[in-house]
């Protein structure tokens, strides 16, 4: 799939457009998401902050293509969402979405550079090529000493700083982090928020998830959502 | 009902007095017409029984002529197949397509051409004699011939069953490797998803003990439901297996048999095998910490 | 490719002891595979080999028989013969008696299988020790000499006849007494293999018309006709023309001899079919049951991978990718069990009474190897089919929410 290079350039990285999003369950129908429209700038680090419940999550992985609204349209660097086939979606994830999650998610049975490089690795990035990046991201997150370490050798805060030098692995525009600080401690929560902050200088939106006060007080934007809808 | 001429060279004797041997023991049924007196007046054929199968390679019914001759060469004398019969199944001769014909002895001497001679004599011994003990008085007489009880006879001869038994059992002792290695795969993986969960119960105070009977419980009732499949597909494997072979060699033999103690063994091994795979798996689990457990 | 091998080999070595596990449970059902494709045709290689080495093309045995199955004769069998050495391309032709003798050495008297030759250098066995038969004269060695003979291993061994030593050799029809028709005295000139011999059979070759002399039968009759032919292009017209010749054989090149001894060995090809079936069957379930099982551990790793931009069907490729590499790391340890598996299995089935020493049931051939290797490798990959259609299907923001709850 290629990307439209002129629409790769415009600010709006990710819009949405009255978007809801329905689950059917046994109980009935869950409403995570009604009627959200907003738009994500390239450089912008914005806030989703609510309760728990509240769609936060829910947003994020529709405007990361991660998912498909129920009604209305995600925008993702000007192709809708909805029109793009599973193996289209994947492919725009890989070269210019970054995600960071709660749960890590690193590889267990990677190092740290190789979790880095895993991406890259998707991607067809030459090995020499990948492994100097994958040490310049790490080196970036602050942790070139712990390249060979495995996640279980690791703390918390340096399991989410390699998941970020991860999200990063293929210069993507935007970057979506969910409840990043959730499974932190507050200092390690600080230094996670500096170092999302830190990524816009690259021009990359960020966009955090997050019922941490602290963390969406540093953001550039906050959006506060309640019931599945923008408050 | 015409008469048709069948010719086979009857090279050699000896096959032929097997059946006088089988007609001595009086097994088999006869069907179709019984047979003319030991010597039949001038002017008739004397008379043959055939096996069915036999028959049904000759492609002769009662009351049908063939030939036989000693040698190839000849001469040929006419016989008339007097009765068609169901001889008894020997598992020795499943295989074997040759034809079989049972005639009175003293046609078969006039045939052979070489007087009053037979190459066996089946003796039926009336109680409280012993058979064991006439073997042993006829073999002290030194006659120059050999002679055995059925039961030795049968030993001898049941020893291609016996290579083919041990055979099978090596088989089994390769396949219960197989399915031990099997089990202690799987509960290796149902142990490290458990891991968390045991992790809780101990935090909780439930002991080591009542930790390690559930882990070695549920290996337990894998292998026993594990078993009782396996031993309903044994089930029909064996029906199916006996009703190709039946098929195939015409025989009612029974090739394949499910007994109780094949049963109770196959079941009690998986049993014990699961109890021991849920006894290691315990063991692993139960040696780390419970913190260590839940991820701590 | 190289992400998806990259991940399948860490993934499967992030567990090393169930890894193993597994690859030794798929070792053994794979040489209990490699035993059953040697054991279907095994006998039959063997024989084939063992019947290439003896160098005669084309054998001639009366109608629907095999060599030395039975008492049956060829009538005119001397007749025969002649007429098949005239035949272009055939460069010796063996007509052989064959049939059951008593041999007596001093006071011992025992039962010995006898072949009739023309005289020696014929192929019909092997010269071990000494010197081989003269030619066969007609009418046999005179009464007042012995005539020569060769017998096997076996006879030398249980009843220590040597070479030089004299036997009676008489007619196997009344042993009963003590008197015996025809016997003809006979002088150990050689030892010899026979090549189909039992474990524990006495041989014993003559001179045809020394054989005859002993059944005091009229010559002419031969049990099998053995024929070297110069060029194989020759062989399927000479069988047409002996056929056609004489309805009352048949003509069997090695091909057909080794199809008609391989219809007889129906048990061991459908056994071994059965067992071939049973443990791919149980090689598919372990695969099966373990890349599926090990999927439940880390749906969350799958649901990041989807995530990050892997596609499903890379996904399910992976997934895949594990089975066929477990199989594939099972294949040595199970070509070498195997092969250990089939010698003790060898020697069972060959304890079995009336199997010729030089014949094997398990016969070792590429083909044996690469059918094994094709059958485990594919069952790897079909076993990693479900697992991978459920890696596929996996609902990334579901699993992933699904995840962060538990």
């Amino acid at each position: 799939m290629t990307i439209d290079p002129g629409r790769a350039g415009d600010r709006v990285v990710a819009s949405a457009r009255g978007i809801a999003k329905e689950y059917r369950m046994p109980g009935g129908t869950v409403h995570a998401l009604r009627g959200v429209t907003l738009d994500v700038e390239r450089a912008v680090y914005l806030s989703v902050v609510g309760p728990s419940g509240c769609g936060k999550s829910t947003l994020l992985h529709l405007l990361g293509g991660v998912d498909l609204p129920s009604t209305g349209t995600v925008t993702l660097l000007g192709h809708d969402t909805a029109g793009l086939s599973d193996a289209a979606l994947a492919r725009l994830r890989l070269h210019h979405v970054g995600f960071v999650f709660q749960r890590f998610f690193l590889l267990q049975m990677l190092t740290a550079e190789e979790n880095v490089g895993l991406p890259m690795l998707e991607a067809g990035v030459p090995t020499p090529e990948r492994r100097a990046r994958a040490r310049a991201l790490l080196d970036r997150v602050g942790l070139s000493a712990r390249l060979d370490h495995r996640p279980g050798q690791l703390s918390g805060g340096e399991m989410q700083r390699v998941a970020i030098a991860r999200a990063l692995a293929n210069r993507p525009a935007l970057v979506l982090a969910d409840e990043p600080t959730g499974e932190l401690d507050e200092a390690t929560g600080r230094e996670i928020g500096r170092l999302l902050r830190s990524l816009t200088q690259d021009d990359i939106a960020v966009v955090v998830a997050t019922h941490n006060p602290d963390l969406a007080a540093d953001t550039d934007r906050q959006i506060r959502m309640k019931d599945g809808t923008v408050a | 009902m015409g008469s048709r001429t069948a010719r086979q060279p009857w090279a050699r004797p000896a096959a032929v007095c097997v059946a006088f041997v089988a007609l001595l023991l009086g097994t088999g049924t006869l069907r179709g017409h019984a047979a003319g007196p030991a010597s039949p007046a001038p002017g008739t054929d004397p008379p043959v029984a055939l096996t069915d199968r036999s028959a049904k390679i000759l492609g002769v019914v009662p009351g049908d002529r063939v030939e036989l001759s000693a040698t190839a060469a000849g001469p040929w004398r006419t016989f008339r197949v007097a009765a068609v019969y169901q001889p008894a199944v020997y598992p020795t001769e499943i295989s074997r397509t040759r034809v079989d014909v049972r005639l009175h002895l003293a046609d078969l001497e006039a045939l052979e051409g070489g007087g009053d001679a037979v190459d066996s004599v089946v003796v039926r011994v009336r109680p409280p004699a012993r058979p064991a003990d006439v073997v042993t008085r006829l073999n002290a007489l030194a006659l120059g011939f050999r002679a055995y009880t059925s039961a030795d006879l049968a030993e001898r001869g049941s020893t291609t069953f016996e290579v083919i038994a041990r055979f099978h059992r090596a088989i089994s002792v390769v396949t219960i490797l197989a399915s031990s290695v099997f089990l202690l795969a799987i509960m290796t993986l149902r142990g490290e998803e458990m891991r968390r969960q045991v992790g809780v119960m101990r935090l909780m105070g439930i002991s080591r003990r009542t930790v390690a009977a559930v882990v070695v419980l549920v290996a337990a009732a894998i292998a026993l439901a594990g078993s009782l499949v396996g031993v309903g597909l044994g089930y029909g494997l064996s029906a199916l297996i006996n009703a190709y072979y039946r098929r195939l060699f015409d025989t009612p033999l029974v090739f394949s048999a499910v007994t109780t103690p094949v049963l109770l063994a196959a079941v009690g091994l998986s049993v014990v095998l699961g109890v021991a795979a849920g006894a290691l798996t315990a063991w692993r689990l139960l040696r780390r910490r419970p913190l260590e457990q839940v991820g701590r | 490719m190289a992400a998806l091998w990259f991940l399948a080999v860490r993934g499967l070595r992030r567990h090393p002891v169930r890894t193993a596990l597994v690859v030794l449970g798929l070792c053994v059902t794979g040489a209990l595979l490699l035993d059953m494709t040697m054991l279907s045709g095994g006998l039959v290689t063997s024989l084939g080999q063992v019947l290439s080495r003896l160098g005669f093309a084309v054998r001639v045995v009366p109608k629907g028989t095999l060599p030395f199955s039975g008492d049956a004769e060829i009538p005119d069998g001397d007749r025969l013969a002649a007429a098949i050495a005239t035949r272009p391309g055939v460069t010796a032709v063996v007509p052989v008696v064959a049939t059951n003798v008593y041999v007596r050495r001093g006071p011992e008297t025992f039962a010995s299988f006898a072949l009739g030759v023309p005289g020696g250098g014929t192929g019909a066995y092997a010269l071990l020790a000494g010197r081989d038969l003269p030619p066969s004269a007609a009418g046999g060695t005179p009464d007042d000499e012995a005539a020569p003979a060769v017998v096997n291993p076996v006879m030398a061994r249980l009843d220590g006849a040597r070479i030089g030593d004299t036997l009676v050799v008489s007619a196997a029809a009344r042993p009963a007494l003590a008197s015996v028709t025809s016997p003809v005295r006979v002088r150990v000139v050689g030892i010899a293999d026979f090549y189909f011999d039992l474990a524990t059979q006495r041989s014993i070759a003559l001179p045809t018309a020394d054989l005859w002399r002993v059944e005091g039968s009229a010559p002419g009759p031969a049990s099998l006709i053995l024929v070297r032919v110069a060029a194989p292009a020759r062989i399927d017209a000479l069988v047409a023309w002996i056929d056609a010749r004489d309805p009352r054989v048949d003509a069997l090149s090695i091909r057909r001899f080794l199809d008609r001894a391989g219809a007889r060995l129906t048990y061991f090809n459908q056994f071994a079919l059965i067992l071939s079936s049973l443990s791919l069957m149980v090689s598919f379930l372990l695969i099966t049951a373990i890349v599926t099982l090990s999927l439940g551990e880390r749906v969350g790793e799958i649901a990041m991978l989807r995530a990050l931009g892997m596609t499903r069907s890379r996904i399910g490729a992976l997934v895949l990718l594990e089975g066929l590499l477990l199989a594939a790391a099972s294949l040595p340890g199970a070509i070498g069990l195997g092969l250990a598996m089939s010698g003790n299995l060898d020697a069972i089935l060959r304890s079995a009474p009336g199997v010729p020493e030089n014949l094997h049931f398990f016969a070792l051939t590429p083909g044996a190897v690469e059918r094994t290797a094709v059958l485990l490798l594919a069952t790897g990959a079909l076993g990693g089919v479900y697992p991978a259609a459920l890696a596929a299907r996996l609902g990334i923001a579901a699993t992933l929410h699904a995840e962060v709850l538990s």
